[in-house]
């Protein structure tokens, strides 16, 4: 490399290059080949200096997967039968809050395996595959490994997937209309089969998402949610906060400017009760809040206070009244 | 020049230990991490070459020579890799914003730590956008995203060249002042992140 490159260059790596020297650089660097860039490369990389060490999180969980790699590769070699085996170390991580957890874990012929989760709880799973999937309650996740080639999932309700990357085995998320298509990365899917719409919020990385009555393929970026309509077979790309998307992992109920009538289902799922409303004028206000570890007693009367609304309670069944 | 004690991970490695593997890793991660972020400017990035690299060379270790320099593997599994994103990466108009960013506010000197990278910036970009009005962020988009000039997105947009200038100095300013807040910010999302990994 000529030194007016290797001068610009190093002002590049320092963080310290201005646009039009940035500018020549590309130019320089378009024309050079990848073997004399490597050359180059291979003498700074016998003297570098480490200027920032991993965060200690992911170094963690790097080694984590390598782990979990070299154990599934050597699998592979030994026994040929891979999936069943690693299904059956599948851990249920905890207990959220006060609530048990009902987890229904089969693991069928195909091997692929099926994790339900009913109303009134949350479970968090690894998948065969290493990735991670915290799944909302009412939720159910089916994962399928037809070979070596793809890793497709089926489900219902919402999950937060945290996807292992291999670049060799895309990870499919398919319905019967859309397709959602990623690498590695972390993103929230909502897709209750009640609903009209399948929402997906990108955390980190990227996702894809294609469909046969969609007009193109759709890249979702960090930050951004897609929406599907069932019935339009229209998508939507709006911006989003992925601390109100994701909070229910964390074990936080939160909702922001929903319909009184969308809270009330959600209510009826988080807690497992059944909320008969005897006051329909409410349904279309729009409330927002957020409860942690909060039980259903103290989230009706916070709205019972904010809303104007009365309530009884009879063990499930929680009623809600006009205010006399 | 590697010592006796690499020479011994690597026969264990050799024989498939998985704990050979991972210290080798402890020892050669972090290098291989700050070598590829000074390139690629992307912590994400960053943490994926480390990532690729170290399967890459679980899947031939039985092939390792001991008595090879485990260093030059390493950099020969991963250069390629980082030399195709980073060529990737210099010639889209996004890094050229990112460029452009940190020599403007003159975030050129600051210390590593406070270093703002590249996934950083697009994080932050995106989340910021947010706020913009619809008008500034058309304009905002038309001028960093499809890098078009003033006049023509006064053409496109069909208002006066001086109304483009005014908003697309309105979405920056909110825009900076954002990202200026952006470092507690991200503390947050590591804090919540953290969170998620004891639930």
């Amino acid at each position: 490399m000529n030194p007016f490159l290797i001068e610009l260059y190093k002002k590049f790596l320092y963080g310290k290059i201005t646009l039009s020297e940035f500018g020549e650089m590309r130019y320089e660097m378009n024309k050079t080949s990848n073997e004399e860039f490597a050359g180059f490369e291979q003498n700074e990389w016998k003297d570098f200096v480490i200027r920032e060490k991993m965060l200690a999180d992911k170094k963690t969980e790097i080694r984590n997967n390598l782990k979990f790699f070299a154990g599934q590769q050597s699998q592979i070699k030994s026994r040929g039968k891979i999936w069943l085996k690693i299904a059956a170390v599948l851990v249920p991580l905890t207990l959220v809050g006060s609530l048990f957890l009902f987890l229904n874990q089969k693991v069928n012929s195909n091997h692929s395996f099926l994790v339900e989760v009913a109303r009134g709880n949350k479970a968090t799973v690894t998948l065969p595959d290493n990735s991670k999937a915290w799944i909302n309650s009412n939720s159910s996740l089916n994962f399928i490994a037809n070979s070596n080639e793809s890793r497709e999932i089926k489900m219902n309700g919402e999950v937060f997937f945290q996807v292992f990357k291999d670049k060799k085995r895309p990870f499919i998320i398919s319905f019967d209309d859309i397709k959602i298509e990623v690498l590695g990365t972390s993103f929230n899917v909502k897709a209750y089969k009640n609903r009209e719409t399948i929402e997906t919020s990108l955390v980190e990385g990227s996702v894809k998402i294609s469909g046969h009555h969609l007009s193109r393929e759709f890249i979702l970026k960090p930050n951004e949610k897609a929406i599907y309509n069932r019935k339009s077979n229209n998508l939507t790309i709006v911006q989003t906060n992925n601390e109100l998307e994701t909070a229910w992992k964390s074990n936080v109920l939160r909702f922001d400017t929903e319909r009184f009538g969308d809270v009330m289902n959600m209510l009826e799922d988080w807690y497992d009760i059944t909320i008969i409303n005897k006051y329909p004028q409410i349904e279309n206000d729009i409330i927002t809040g957020s409860f942690k570890n909060e039980g259903i007693e103290s989230v009706m009367d916070i709205l019972k206070v904010q809303y104007n609304i009365n309530y009884t309670r009879k063990g499930k069944i929680v009623t809600i009244l006009p205010v006399k | 020049m590697e010592s006796d004690i690499i020479k011994s991970y690597l026969k264990a490695l050799n024989k498939g230990s998985v704990n050979a593997y991972t210290t080798l890793y402890d020892m050669y991660a972090d290098k291989l991490y700050s070598f590829s972020l000074s390139r690629l400017k992307s912590r994400e990035l960053a943490n994926d070459i480390v990532q690729e690299t170290f399967m890459k060379i679980w899947t031939m270790h039985k092939a390792i020579s001991p008595d090879g320099s485990f260093q030059s593997l390493i950099f020969k599994i991963a250069n390629n890799k980082i030399i195709d994103h980073f060529r990737e990466n210099i010639n889209t108009i996004e890094f050229e914003n990112y460029i452009q960013y940190i020599e403007n506010e003159d975030l050129k000197d600051e210390s590593i730590e406070n270093q703002l990278y590249f996934d950083d910036f697009i994080k932050a970009l995106n989340l910021c956008k947010r706020k913009l009005s619809n008008r500034q962020l058309e304009v905002f988009e038309l001028s960093w995203e499809k890098g078009l000039t003033n006049d023509e997105i006064s053409k496109v947009l069909n208002v006066a060249e001086h109304t483009v200038r005014n908003q697309l100095s309105l979405a920056l300013k909110s825009i900076r002042s954002e990202i200026s807040k952006y470092g507690v910010l991200m503390i947050l999302i590591f804090e919540n992140l953290s969170e998620y990994a004891n639930f």
